[in-house]
This record gives structure tokens, sequence and C-alpha cells, in this order.
């Protein structure tokens, strides 16, 4: 790899680690913009060393909590609640649909033009090429795949978009929230619910759950493990997605974290900055397997989320 | 020695719960994905045309053994962060 790969990586993730450093003045609420004024008079400004090890790390994982931007106020007088909330996530919600709308119209205008697209227009053409091939068609067959292939491909994009932009330095991941991911799988199992019963009819739907010619007494025993099953399929998907989101966006703190831990440890002497060396090295590594994982994780959920369907709309037995 | 760990353990608290059930996780995918590890690699090995089907698969399969080894990496968390 180039030396300036490895500098602009360092420096990407030594910004993700700003607001650690930035923690001493915000106290735990610190991504709260409602209550950072008050936090900041109540919470007297401490150097690190004055801090436990509770102290930086827990209010670095709260960053990874949504924070309400418009929070709901619900009282017993109906005329002072207000139902509207919004948080943070759903802002960079709303970041990623935007920006591909943008990206995405000019893509779809070049099909029909023809030639003449710049190199972004081209990367994104392929990508969705590779998408619908290798996964849609892949699972779904042709004839079929090509009616899902726009759902698929919108989901790709939209995980990969949240993933991608939850590794900008102070963004949050909207992915790396069991909220976001749990509104997805109950798309996708609903998808496959409503889908099925089309498909095949609303009774034969949960009929054909059950494989045929089975004996009576194990009908009742065979339906709760199908109607188990297919909870745990969406389920899977949305602990999948949301752990591995979140697990990198820990690592990485933790590492950052370790910083002050050894500072701590050896009383800012001349050993604790040079441990600051390694860790931030780790912390970089982390950074490169984590810009793999995102792409990953979008691939795997619809890939995944692709099967799930297409099990339910057709079923082998 | 015995007594030493029980010791330990009734002071830590839920952290050395969420220790282990990480930890237990992490050894549970590691077989796994080492299952799947061997098996693409012999796969490969005899069909060297088959490679692009066999990673496509093999990273299906890991992704599988991944969510369940998460699922004890989000109950360790549950426990630490209680």
């Amino acid at each position: 790899m180039k030396p300036g790969l490895i500098l602009r990586w360092v420096i990407v993730t030594l910004a993700l680690a700003l607001p650690l450093v930035a923690q001493g003045d915000h106290g735990p609420q610190g991504g709260d913009p409602g209550h950072a004024a008050g936090g900041h008079a109540a919470h007297e400004v401490r150097s690190t060393l004055e801090m436990e090890n509770d102290e930086f790390f827990i209010p670095q994982f709260s960053h990874l909590q949504p924070h309400p931007v418009i929070e709901p106020q619900i009282s017993p007088d109906p005329f002072v609640n207000s139902w509207v909330a919004f948080f943070d996530v759903n802002l960079y919600q709303v970041f990623v649909v935007a920006g591909m709308a943008v990206l995405f119209l000019m893509v779809a205008g070049s099909f029909g033009g023809g030639g003449g697209a710049s190199w972004l227009v081209r990367v994104f053409r392929g990508w969705c090429h590779w998408i619908r091939d290798e996964v849609v068609y892949n699972v779904m067959g042709e004839e079929e795949g090509a009616k899902w292939a726009p759902f698929f491909l919108y989901l790709f994009f939209f995980i990969a978009f949240m993933n991608l932009v939850g590794l900008v330095p102070g963004s949050v991941t909207a992915t790396a929230t069991m909220f976001v991911t749990g509104a997805l799988a109950v798309v996708i199992f609903l998808t496959m619910v409503v889908g099925g019963m089309i498909q095949q009819g609303p009774i034969d739907f949960w009929k054909n759950l059950l494989p045929h010619g089975l004996p009576v007494a194990l009908i009742p025993l065979m339906a709760l493990v199908e109607v188990v099953g297919l909870l745990v399929k969406p389920f899977a998907l949305m602990v999948r997605l949301f752990a591995n989101m979140l697990a990198g966006h820990l690592l990485i703190y933790s590492f950052i974290g370790l910083i002050f831990v050894f500072a701590k440890m050896f009383d800012l002497s001349a050993v604790s900055w040079l441990t600051a060396v390694p860790v931030v090295g780790m912390a970089v590594f982390i950074n490169i397997i984590e810009a793999l994982v995102v792409l990953l994780q979008a691939y795997i959920f619809t890939y995944l989320s692709a099967l799930f369907v297409q099990q339910s709309l057709h079923p082998e037995h | 020695m015995l007594s030493l760990i029980q010791e330990t353990v009734a002071n830590s608290g839920p952290g050395i719960g969420a220790g282990i059930a990480a930890g237990l996780s992490a050894v549970g995918a590691g077989l796994g994905i080492g299952q799947i590890g061997n098996a693409a690699g012999n796969g490969i090995a005899r069909q060297p045309e088959a490679v692009d089907k066999i990673r496509a698969t093999g990273i299906i399969f890991a992704a599988l053994i991944e969510g369940v080894a998460l699922f004890g990496l989000v109950v360790g968390l549950l426990l630490a962060l209680k």
C-alpha cells in the first residue's frame, strides 16, 4: 500500500476518536443537543488522569445510541402531546436517501442516453448489474428476478450507504442500532408472509409450511417449529447487521480508549506516548477491515433476504 | 485456588459473565469458520475453476455462523451495560 493511503486511514481513524477527546466537557449525554448546554455547566472540566476508566469508555459507547433531535412529548393532557419523534439516526437515513436519489437519478438517466457517462455513473451501473445478476437472478431466476430486482437493489444500496456513512468521522451509523435494522427485518418478514400468501393463496401458504405427507401426530410440533423458523430468519438478519456494525465501531472506540488507559497507567510518561503508536495502528487495521465488512454485510443482508423471500414464495416441499 | 476463583467471580459482577459470553461465542465461531475454510480450500484445490462459486457460498455460510456468534456478543453487551 502507498504511504499516502495509510496516512489517510490514520487521519480518518483518529478523527473517529474526536468525540472521545471532546467528551471531557460534555458529560455522558454528549450527543444530545438539548442537554448539552446544561451538561456543560453541571460537569466541571477534568483531565483524563483524574477520570475513572468507565468515564471515558462508557460515554463514548453512548454515541452509538440514537439521540433524539425532536423528542416526543407524551402527557395526560392531549393538547400538549406531540408524537413526532426524530432521532439523529433518522437524520442520517434521510441524508442517505437524498444522496441515493441524486446518484441513482444520474445512473438511471444514463441508461437512456448511451455513452459519455462519468466514471462514477459507470461504476454504479456495473454495480447494479452485479447485484442483479449475482444476487437476484442467481437466487430467483431471470424471469421472476426481473420483478424483484428494484426492491433488492434499493435494499442493498440503502444498507451499504448507511454503513459507509457510518465510517465518516463524526457521523452516526444508522445500521448500528437495532431499531433501524429491526425495521428492515420487519419489511423482509412482511414481504415473505404477504408475498407468499399472494403467490400461493392465503390458506395454502400456511399449509405449505409443513412438509406434505406428515404423520398427524407430528403436525402440531412441526407447525410450531416451522413458525418459529419463519420468525427467526428476519430476527437473525436484524441481529447480524446490527451486531456487525456495532462490533466494528466498539473495537475502534475501545482501541482508541486504550490510549487513555495507558496514559493513566504510566502517568503521561514517555512510555505512554510510545504505547499510542501500536494502539493507533490496530485501530487503523480494524478500520480497514470495517471498510470491507460494511459492503460485505450489505451483500449478505441482500442475498439472505432474497433467499428467504424466494423460499417463502416457492416452497420446496 | 478454587476458592480464589470463586471469590474473583463473586466480586466481579456481571462483567465476567459478559467476558465469558463473548469469548465462548468467539470459540464457536472459530470452530465453525475453520470448518468452512477447510472445505472451501479443499474444494478450490480440487476444482480451481469453481473458485467464484465456492467463495460466494463460503461467505454466505460464514455469515450464518457469524450471526449466531454475534448473538453471544449482544448478550454480553446487554450483561455488561446493564
